[in-house]
């Protein structure tokens, strides 16, 4: 059994030598320490992390992979196949909404014999690719052969938010396996970047596609890093025959109708609830939301996935029976970020009194097992039910770092504040902004507008230094980039 | 056959302890009941569950009838006493009952089944440290009495988590497998309560005491039960001396903050305010943990003087403190009606209500329908009927009903939406729907040969077909096997 395996290794490696002396000569192992945030005691620099993942040049002595190989680095080192030295690297630019990295080597050696890999189109269903990477099971490059199985959106499990369109393969693709090429033809055809455990399904790799790939480049040709526009509109089916006649559709008209339109988002305005969207950009949009963009069939929102911030989109809709012709100017829509992970960068608290106040967020909710059915509505009905319009951000009192200041407020963890002495609280910044106005006292109210905490502020500067002392507490807040510099 | 000398062994050990004990404490007018009860199914509405038995021992009060906890009542489709020396049974039937506060009250058939028999008298104090017995009995109807005793006297959330009541608290060790609801414990011949629950862990047994089953009894034998006042109101402890202070009460004494208020309780219809900080009630201080001293039983919640030891149509002069300034409130006390709850506790003893049309299953969302999900179903439930549930004095006007589509039977009335599930109904052709039989009455006037059912989220609303509904509607009882379309008592 074991010979067998060798073998199979082996053999692959000597037809794919002849094919892909430029694959091997391009790809790289990336080693890369980092710290991992840590969201119940934010202070604290975090957890270590080491791991390694694969990488590719690609044009302008650049070096492609997965941001989740690089998140929250510290320290990235490059290897070559057949190199003996280790190259530091720095991130250039991170993509975590489509899972891509840019790295940059400053050693001009680096790229000595290597070769910028190309990038081609969207395999057929059915073709085989080629895998490359450094996977667990050894230290020398790997190869692994599969076929094209399924093209369709998902769910980059990176975000944990966001869908674009990916290519399932039964490549072998394995912890390791990350940001390496998948080539067919020559050609870089996708990133390996996620599968399935194997107590889940076996055979079942995915890759980002070149149509993200090709996007995510185009983004940074400015310098910086966008990120995908959001339409920001909930639409349901149209499947049922007597709901398109009562919008008034003929029975050759085809289309999703519109559910919501986030206030905030690029539609708001332009759409409006019950809008019937029958075409975007010119492509007919199925009664299940489906368009069919060259040879494949994708949900219509591939189309806004290839465009940019400030891109138009035209529909073709029909609202109130009437057929109109509406476009609308793209941007982000930021009220989804609560649903992200976030990387690279520190969670965001303030601690008053030995309260430790918070934005709701996921690596928040994760990281505290949030089980209060108060929070976890406010989580998941956050965008649907509007709530970020009152709370752009939902602070929440997370712990209490127990003193004699506030040993009566055992039972108001995991309370959603309200207002701090007449401040409405939208956001992390406002507690801080609250809490340095001088006062008699500090009235926090929650939204459930029961009892509320008082702590009298003649006893909060000598708190305050004994919390910092006895919890070894390094700052008191943290609001964001700006408050680095505040560091001693 | 060694186990079943060991067996036989152990059974005359237990008789000659139960016979000694059982020349102290009376342990006849007692009589075995066996209740059969059938659930109704909320998620499939229009069917029961299936049948289940239970068992208890009933107590024989004056004026031939026997008390059991209301759970063993539950949506009972047959009930019988035995009697426990001759095994004689007769059917009985349910003649009162009251889940809030876990009681009911059966009565045989034949009156006369009882006759030969001395009814219990109930002794309406205990204290801590009293040492009463549990009753049980063998099969071959020797008594088994065992002796415990009361830690703690204490409030407690009843079971259908309605009411919060006296119960006593009692350590002793019982025999599970012999009567599983219902154990009357008696203390030097008189009857102190019903054993509610009982955990084997900490040996512990929750008793239904006898003050709140004189209260029921009393209320019922005047001809019409009013069930346990409430004033209506949500409080908590207020120890924190920095709050007092704000609050405009001394950083060291009584009174406690009043977080919620049932909208249209009698403390709604007295004025009082979230906020109020309470000192007292009638003659009674509050300390700010809000417990009181009661006159028989010590330290109590205030819960149990608006409850238990008032009646229906009492006044309670309440003394609050609000904005640092006192005022006195005269609060009528009456019972919450389950009507008058936009989601009702339970439905117990009637059937589940429902309505399919076009393949949409409509029903009222209850403390019942959210049970399906188990007991936590706080955690478990979609987050939506959760959150209805918690908030819904804020979200919703007492009385108006919180109507549901609970499911979807696939048809071609309604492809492309049959994933639908708990979604709350809004309106149905423009009109509000604040309670069942408004769909009905909805239903009649579809609009330009449409009927619109709205909802609070996703997907806004569906549509349905008039001119077909009527043959759709008939297809999908035919195809499901439904007995009915709608049950509307």
């Amino acid at each position: 059994m074991r010979l067998l395996a060798l073998l199979l290794v082996t053999t692959l490696t000597v037809s794919a030598a002849e094919d892909f002396k430029s694959i091997n000569q391009s790809l790289i192992r990336l080693t890369v320490a980092g710290q991992k945030p840590d969201y119940r005691i934010p202070w604290n620099s975090g957890r270590s992390s080491r791991g390694s993942g694969s990488g590719f040049v690609i044009s302008d002595r650049r070096v492609m992979t997965n941001a989740h190989v690089v998140s929250n680095s510290r320290f990235i080192e490059l290897e070559k196949d057949g190199d003996p030295e280790r190259y530091p690297a720095q991130v250039k630019f991170v993509a975590h909404d489509c899972d891509l990295a840019i790295i940059e080597v400053d050693d001009p050696k680096f790229f000595e014999g290597t070769q910028a890999l190309e990038f081609g189109d969207i395999p057929a269903l059915h073709s085989t690719v080629y895998a490359f990477g450094y996977p667990i099971g050894g230290e020398r490059m790997s190869v692994t052969r599969g076929v094209v199985s399924r093209i369709e959106f998902r769910t980059y499990s990176h975000s944990g938010l966001d869908t674009h369109l990916s290519i399932q393969v039964d490549a072998a693709i394995n912890p390791g396996n990350s940001g390496g090429p998948v080539i067919q033809n020559g050609k870089v055809v996708g990133v390996a970047f996620q599968g399935y455990s194997g107590a889940v399904a076996q055979n079942t790799g995915y890759m980002i596609p070149t149509p993200v790939i090709r996007r995510f480049l185009a983004d940074i040709e400015d310098d910086s890093y966008e990120g995908y526009a959001e339409l920001a509109v909930e639409h349901s089916n149209l499947l049922n025959p007597a709901h398109r006649e009562y919008l008034g559709m003929s029975p050759d008209m085809t289309g999703v109708r519109v559910t919501d339109v986030m206030s905030v988002g690029s539609a708001a305005g332009v759409l409006e609830k019950d809008d019937v969207l029958m075409m975007i950009d010119g492509y007919p949009i199925d009664n299940d939301g489906q368009i069919t963009l060259g040879d494949e069939y994708v949900q219509f929102a591939e189309i806004i996935e290839r465009k940019f911030h400030g891109d138009h989109v035209v529909f073709d809709i029909l609202r109130e029976h009437a057929p109109m012709t509406v476009t609308v100017s793209l941007r982000g829509a930021s009220p989804y970020l609560i649903y992200r992970n976030e990387y690279d960068q520190k969670p965001r608290y303030v601690l008053f009194a030995g309260l430790l106040f918070q934005p709701m967020s996921r690596d928040f909710m994760s990281a505290h097992k949030v089980n209060n059915p108060q929070i976890k509505y406010l989580y998941d009905f956050y965008i649907t039910d509007d709530i970020f319009e009152e709370r752009p951000e939902v602070v929440i009192l997370s712990t209490i770092l127990t003193d004699q200041i506030n040993t009566y407020l055992g039972n108001f963890t995991m309370s959603v504040i309200d207002e701090i002495n007449d401040h409405k609280i939208k956001g992390i910044t406002d507690v801080a902004t609250a809490f340095a106005e001088s006062a008699d006292q500090y009235v926090i109210r929650t939204i459930d507008g029961g009892l509320p905490i008082v702590i009298d502020a003649v006893n909060v500067a000598a708190a305050r230094k004994r919390i910092v002392r006895n919890y070894h507490v390094t700052s008191e807040q943290y609001l964001g980039p700006e408050d680095d510099h505040a560091l001693p | 056959m060694p186990c079943r000398k060991t067996c036989l062994f152990l059974t005359v050990a237990t008789t000659l302890l139960a016979t000694a004990a059982a020349a102290r404490q009376k342990t006849d007018a007692i009589v075995r009941v066996r209740v059969t009860g059938q659930d109704f199914s909320f998620f499939r509405p229009w069917q029961k569950k299936g049948p289940t038995s239970r068992e208890g021992l009933g107590v024989v009060l004056e004026g031939n009838r026997v008390l059991i906890t209301g759970r063993l009542a539950m949506n009972a489709t047959f009930a019988e006493l035995e009697k426990i020396d001759t095994g004689e049974k007769i059917p009985a039937y349910v003649t009162h009952v009251d889940y809030a506060v876990n009681l009911a009250l059966l009565e045989p058939a034949l009156p006369s089944f009882l006759s030969d028999m001395r009814p219990w008298r109930l002794r309406t104090t205990s204290e801590i440290g009293d040492k009463p017995q549990a009753i049980q009995f063998e099969g071959n109807g020797l008594p088994i009495v065992t002796e415990g005793e009361i830690k703690r006297i204490e409030l407690a959330t009843y079971p259908l988590d309605v009411l919060t009541l006296l119960s006593y608290r009692m350590e002793i060790s019982i025999a599970r497998n012999v009567s599983s609801y219902t154990l009357p414990v008696a203390y030097r011949n008189r009857l102190i309560g019903l054993v509610m629950t009982y955990s084997s862990d900490n040996r512990e047994a929750v008793i239904v005491p006898a003050p709140v089953i004189k209260h029921f009894l009393e209320d019922y034998d005047d001809g019409h039960y009013n069930g346990f006042p409430r004033a209506g109101f949500g409080f908590a402890s207020l120890q924190d001396p920095q709050l007092r202070r704000y609050l405009g009460v001394p950083a060291q004494g009584d009174g406690v903050f009043i977080t919620t208020i049932i909208p249209g309780s009698g403390a709604d219809k007295a004025g009082m305010q979230e906020g109020d900080v309470l000192l007292a009630i009638n003659e009674f201080t509050i300390d700010k943990f809000g417990e009181y001293r009661d006159p028989d039983f010590g330290r109590q919640s205030i819960a149990h003087l608006t409850t238990t030891r008032s009646h229906v149509g009492d006044s309670a002069i309440l003394h609050v403190v609000r904005e640092g300034k006192p005022k006195y409130l005269t609060v009528k006390l009456e019972s919450v009606p389950l009507s008058h709850y936009p989601i009702e506790p339970y439905v117990l003893d009637k059937p589940a209500e429902f309505i399919i049309v076009g393949g949409l299953v409509i029903q009222e969302l209850s403390g019942q329908y959210l049970n399906e999900w188990g007991s936590n179903w706080e955690t478990k439930a979609p987050r939506r009927l959760a959150h209805y549930a918690r908030h819904q004095w804020d979200l919703f006007e007492p009385g108006e009903k919180v109507v549901i589509l609970s499911q979807v039977l696939s048809s071609a009335a309604n492809i492309g939406f049959s994933n639908l599930k708990f979604l709350r109904i809004d309106s149905i052709n423009d009109m509000k729907i604040g309670k069942l039989c408004d769909v009905v009455e909805a239903l009649k006037t579809p609009i330009d040969g449409f009927h619109k059912i709205a909802f609070d989220e996703f997907p806004n609303y569906v549509v349905l077909k008039a001119d077909t509904l009527e043959a759709e509607n008939a297809q999908i009882q035919a195809r499901y096997h439904l007995p009915m379309l709608q049950r509307i008592e």
